[in-house]
């Protein structure tokens, strides 16, 4: 592919991705952790990374997807990341509630690839008051462990 | 001895008596045998070996590297819906729950009826379940470990009118810690890897992981061997070749995967391969009570029941982590921020279900199975009118609202009148979100060649020196969680290969 094409590729998606977290994890009044806080974008460019090969091509074609699709389907108004970040989440909404199935398909993958990474982080896992009651020695999630009234605790894995 | 990535990025060439490809449910119990009998031993897995210190809780982090696809691969055909194995040492049963049914007497002789399999009627295979149950430490859940999660699930499906029971368990010492779908840090699950293959290891047997297998040889209708690749489990970089020559070859790489070695290596059995596939269909029901569960604490399958008008119809209680769990289940921005504290209130009660489905496995592009399965609405609607009994029954028992997934139901149920519509013939297979972890039956078992691929031994029909050992051999779906299954079959035609008593105790 000459540069300059998979340049404006990259631009697209990350694009895309970026007006995504933005749309769907807007500041929270009630605070619960946002796209920022949970560091969104970048984690999921890292995670897209780990994936394999066929992965690594999928996601980025759905952030590219989202970017522009709208564009396609109603001209006038532009694509996803020129909308406003409340009219984008209005509109992965009305594809995930729509009769088109191609449409639910693509908004039910973004919301789940985007709420897998965002519900794996730890400031989220306290404010959902996750917890366990055995450590993982060398786990990076920072999981809270403390006593289970249903459970007794265990320090920690072998 | 286990052979691991840096000591074998220059490849390797050897021979051997028997090979095996997939160190899964059904591979590791076949190497064990062979290692046992003498037989000088290759396992190959495609995965790496993994320790405790290598464990995450970090559910799409663990996914990304330990399974296939990185957990996200789908099934095409009715709908799109997530299927699951472990890319890992030891196979799914690393990253499963670790529930061990005997097959039900009648599925047991419906296959051996209709594919005219008489031979599992026989004590052999009674035999090999016993051998694998003892050597599992397979036993029902003790409460002790069942958390919140499990007795509220116990009471929700007492409620509904079903007996339920602790479930039995491939278990020693489990903490309720919940974490199966992600390995078990603790030691505690008796995966293949840790009940298995040491023994393998200790027999002789070499095991090579990253190890990932291309294609069989053959000589004419004869397997010789079998050549591919190691591969960087991280960047899945091919690194160099290897080739394993062996005057029997053992396929146990699982149900989408057995297909498409098969099919690379030019055995088709007259499009068979690959031509069927099924899996169980499964839903559920997640129920926000109206106080605190807690529900990642507790064992992560610990209680069923089976269904009494449904013939092969469970319900099970389950945990994941919340990142998987959460991926559907509700809105998107503030509708999404508002539902967070639900998940400290919420129970998961799947529904698993031997549908009456249709399916093949081919080849994608880029050379991984492409499975497509198809599900009749009637069968959705058997599965979504039990699903009723569950909904009801905790909404009785003071759950705020239950979410289903179902496209056609309102997405929080608060009412009976409101979960009536789930009884509702306007919904569509494809309207529910649905997985299916219980895959077989792509290169089918039966009496018959003409209607099989494999014959009661494993055999597969019109070579010579190839049998398949996995799941992909099921004649039909085994109503039940299906690795029990898997072993016992690999126990008993892997001492057949090696001349071992099949009748031996534990
Ligand atoms: C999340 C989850 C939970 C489950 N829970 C349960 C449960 O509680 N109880 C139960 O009975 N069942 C359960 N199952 C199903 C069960 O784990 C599988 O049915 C069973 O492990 C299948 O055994 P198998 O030998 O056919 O394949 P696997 O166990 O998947 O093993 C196949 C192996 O082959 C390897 N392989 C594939 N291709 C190649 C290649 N080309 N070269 C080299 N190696 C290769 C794979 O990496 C893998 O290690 C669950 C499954 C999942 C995904
Ligand atoms: S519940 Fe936890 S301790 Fe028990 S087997 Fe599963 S991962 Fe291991």
């Amino acid at each position: 592919m000459p540069w300059p094409f998979s340049i404006w590729i990259e631009n697209v998606w990350h694009t895309g991705l970026r007006a995504a977290v933005e749309g769907l994890y807007p500041p929270d009044p009630g605070g619960a952790p946002d796209g920022v806080t949970t560091d969104l974008v970048a984690r999921h460019l890292a995670y897209i990374r780990s994936l394999p090969p066929s992965h690594r091509f999928l996601l980025p074609l759905l952030f590219f997807g989202i970017e522009l699709l709208p564009l396609a389907l109603a001209p006038w108004s532009g694509r996803f990341s020129r909308r406003t970040p409340q009219a984008r989440a209005a509109l992965i909404t009305s594809w995930r509630e729509g009769r088109i199935f191609a449409l639910r398909g693509l908004g039910d993958a973004l919301r789940a690839t985007l709420q897998m990474m965002y519900l794996s982080h730890p400031s989220v896992l306290r404010h959902m008051g996750e917890y366990k009651t055995v450590a993982y020695l060398d786990d990076k999630l920072d999981m809270p462990i403390h006593d289970s009234p249903d459970m007794p605790r265990v320090q920690e894995s072998l | 001895m286990i052979h691991h990535l840096d000591s074998l990025r220059q490849g390797f060439e050897v021979d051997a008596d028997v090979v095996i490809i997939g160190s899964g449910a059904g591979g590791a119990v076949a190497a064990t045998n062979f290692a046992a009998a003498g037989l000088r031993t290759v396992l190959l897995e495609a995965g790496p070996q993994i320790s405790a210190k290598d464990m995450t809780r970090d559910g799409p982090a663990f996914m990304a590297r330990h399974y296939w696809e990185g957990g996200l691969r789908l099934l095409r055909g009715t709908g799109a819906w997530p299927t699951m194995s472990g890319r890992i040492l030891g196979g799914s049963t690393v990253i499963n729950s670790a529930i061990m049914f005997p097959l039900p007497d009648w599925v047991r002789e419906d296959w051996a009826a209709a594919d005219g399999l008489d031979a599992l009627r026989g004590p052999e295979l009674d035999a090999a379940y016993k051998r694998v149950f003892a050597r599992t430490h397979t036993a029902p859940t003790p409460e002790s470990v069942f958390g919140r999660r499990n007795v509220l699930t116990r009471e929700i499906l007492d409620h509904a009118g079903l007996k339920g029971a602790p479930l039995p368990r491939a278990v020693k010492g489990c903490e309720g810690t919940g974490d199966c779908l992600t390995g078990c840090a603790v030691g505690a699950k008796q995966s293949v890897d840790r009940s298995y293959l040491p023994g393998a290891v200790q027999d002789g047997a070499e095991v090579y992981t990253c190890a990932v297998v291309h294609k069989i040889l053959m000589d004419g209708t004869r397997a010789v061997g079998v050549e591919g690749h190691i591969v960087d489990p991280d960047g899945h970089a091919k690194l160099a070749r290897f080739t394993v020559r062996a005057p029997r070859v053992i396929v146990s790489a699982g149900t989408l995967h057995t297909p498409v070695i098969l099919k690379r290596s030019g055995v088709t059995a007259g499009g068979r391969v690959g031509g069927t596939f099924l899996a169980h269909i499964s839903s559920f029901a997640m129920g926000v009570m109206n106080h605190t569960v807690d529900p990642w604490i507790g064992a992560t399958q610990g209680y069923g029941a089976f269904s009494d008008r449904v013939r092969g119809l469970k319900f099970e209680s389950l945990w994941a982590p919340s990142a998987l769990i959460g991926g559907q289940w509700g809105g998107v921005g503030p509708d999404m921020y508002e539902m967070l504290p639900d998940f400290k209130r919420a129970l998961m009660i799947p529904i698993v279900y031997r549908a009456k489905v249709t399916g093949k496995v081919g080849i994608r592009l880029d050379g991984m199975p492409d499975a497509q399965l198809w599900v009749p609405n009637e069968e959705m609607w058997v599965v979504l009118s039990e699903l009723k009994r569950v909904v009801d029954s905790m909404l009785d028992l003071g759950a705020e609202y239950v979410y289903t997934g179902v496209r056609g139901v309102p997405p929080k149920i608060r009412t009976k009148e409101q979960a009536m519509s789930l009884l509702s013939h306007d919904i569509q297979a494809r309207d529910v979100t649905m997985t299916a972890n219980h895959t077989f039956g792509s290169c089918r078992m039966s009496g018959r060649a003409d209607r099989g691929v494999v014959d009661v031994n494993g055999k597969v029909y019109g070579t010579e020196g190839l049998w398949l050992m996995d799941a992909s051999v099921f004649p039909s779906p085994s109503a039940v969680n299906p690795q029990a299954t898997i072993m016992a079959l690999a126990d008993m035609n892997s001492r057949r290969i090696a001349d071992l008593d099949l009748l031996a105790t534990a």
